[in-house]
């Protein structure tokens, strides 16, 4: 019985060791990769090959190119969707024009509402070179309800709440604007 | 001699882990979508189960029947522990797609059923071998799966390929210019592909057992394993 009680102590220590060595080995690694792979895809968001991100409140990220911040981007999300919340990254340069929009995260229907997603469909680019100024209020809006956006065949739901969640997004950084660029650290 | 034929012929055929022990299809299933995907999980498993049948095998003399379970269970979670940390650490991208599924290798019966009844019974050297063969038997019905489903669903071949393979390895996605077809994709293919799959070898099986060839080769097989 003590055998058998010390033979498996050993062995649990010695896959303990094992792990926390890779473990230990790694770690650097993986928080470089983390990052490298974060940035690689708010990057994408951007529509930029390469610029620095700082990480501000909130999860907002100042893009800068040479020192100089170009723009900012921020999380935004909406519950008005078909089913459950959608998450997006939203991209703004310093004149309020959307740099890129990108969904993370969403359960909407395959094959109708999941349109919104990149991987799926170009939907999501329409956004692209869109502000406040040079897009009427009314023009936030899927075509059906009169505005400027498609809405897809079989789910209007979806790209109405996306476009919605959009708007009140530049609406928030015209708010915060010059709060947001500030607070960089 | 006569065994490694058997271990290889076991492995990849005869008592394939997937196609006849049906065993591990959560991850096999789960992961099938692209022939990238599908060669991530696989060689990672293939690993796995070479290196804990070689240590469960080297541990035999010293674990009872009380203490062999546990023992295993610890082995095989530290070979995937281990394995889905260098992925993070190497193939990050790659993880970042099929790493849930790296973690449920552990409960992948395969590795469990081979260390109990085969490596816990048979010297190093063969439990290494039939580890291996189980490993590449698995690899190959998902690499098959994979393909089958990524040229079905999305009319590519070796696509991403760079996340196993590095930048240059983009070139080698074959467009087969066929529209996607979104069933293979979604679960419900990847179980109608999987059934097709099962149906084509048990058809080949079954075809194999009536030649009369094949009858003479059976039954020497089968003095094989009841001597052992």
């Amino acid at each position: 019985m003590k055998r058998l009680v010390l033979q498996l102590t050993l062995l649990a220590g010695a896959c303990g060791l094992l792990t926390s060595l890779v473990q230990y080995s790694s770690a650097e690694r993986i928080t470089l990769n983390q990052l490298a792979y974060r940035n690689q895809l708010l990057l994408q968001v951007a529509g930029l090959p390469s610029a620095d991100l700082a990480e501000s409140q909130d999860s907002r990220f100042v893009i800068s190119l040479a020192q100089e911040p170009v723009g900012i981007i921020f999380p935004i999300s909406t519950g008005q969707g078909y089913n459950g919340t959608i998450r997006l990254w939203l991209a703004v340069n310093l004149q309020g024009e959307i740099l890129g929009v990108r969904v993370y995260a969403h359960g909407e229907t395959p094959g109708l509402g999941d349109k919104i997603d990149l991987q799926v469909a170009n939907w999501v680019l329409d956004f692209n070179g869109k502000s406040l100024v040079n897009t009427a209020i009314t023009d936030w809006a899927v075509k059906r309800d009169g505005g400027k956006f498609d809405q897809f065949s079989g789910a209007t739901i979806t790209p109405r709440a996306v476009v919605a969640a959009v708007h009140a997004g530049l609406t928030q950084f015209h708010q915060h604007q010059q709060q947001w660029m500030e607070e960089t650290p | 001699m006569n065994q490694v034929r058997q271990i290889t012929r076991d492995g990849l055929w005869q008592n394939n882990p997937a196609l006849v022990q049906l065993l591990g299809l959560c991850p096999l299933l789960a992961v099938s979508n692209t022939v990238a995907n599908s060669l991530g999980l696989g060689l990672v498993t293939l690993l796995v189960l070479t290196l804990s049948n070689l240590l469960v095998s080297s541990l035999r003399g010293q674990l009872n029947s009380a203490t062999r379970l546990p023992a295993q269970i610890l082995i095989i979670a530290t070979f995937v522990t281990c394995a889905d940390i260098l992925l993070q650490s190497y193939w990050y991208e790659l993880h970042q797609r099929i790493g849930l599924f790296v973690a449920l290798i552990v409960t992948n019966c395969t590795l469990l059923a081979r260390a109990e009844s085969f490596a816990s019974r048979h010297p190093i050297r063969l439990a290494t071998l039939d580890g291996f063969m189980m490993g590449l038997g698995f690899l190959l019905v998902l690499i098959l799966l994979g393909g089958i489903r990524e040229a079905l669903g999305q009319g590519t071949l070796l696509a991403d390929m760079h996340l196993l393979f590095g930048d240059n390895a983009r070139a080698w996605k074959i467009s087969l210019g066929t529209p996607g077809i979104l069933l293979a994709v979604l679960p419900p293919g990847a179980f109608i592909t999987f059934g097709c799959l099962i149906a084509a070898r048990n058809w080949f099986a079954q075809r194999e057992e009536t030649s009369p060839r094949a009858k003479a080769a059976t039954a020497s097989n089968t003095q094989l394993i009841h001597r052992e």
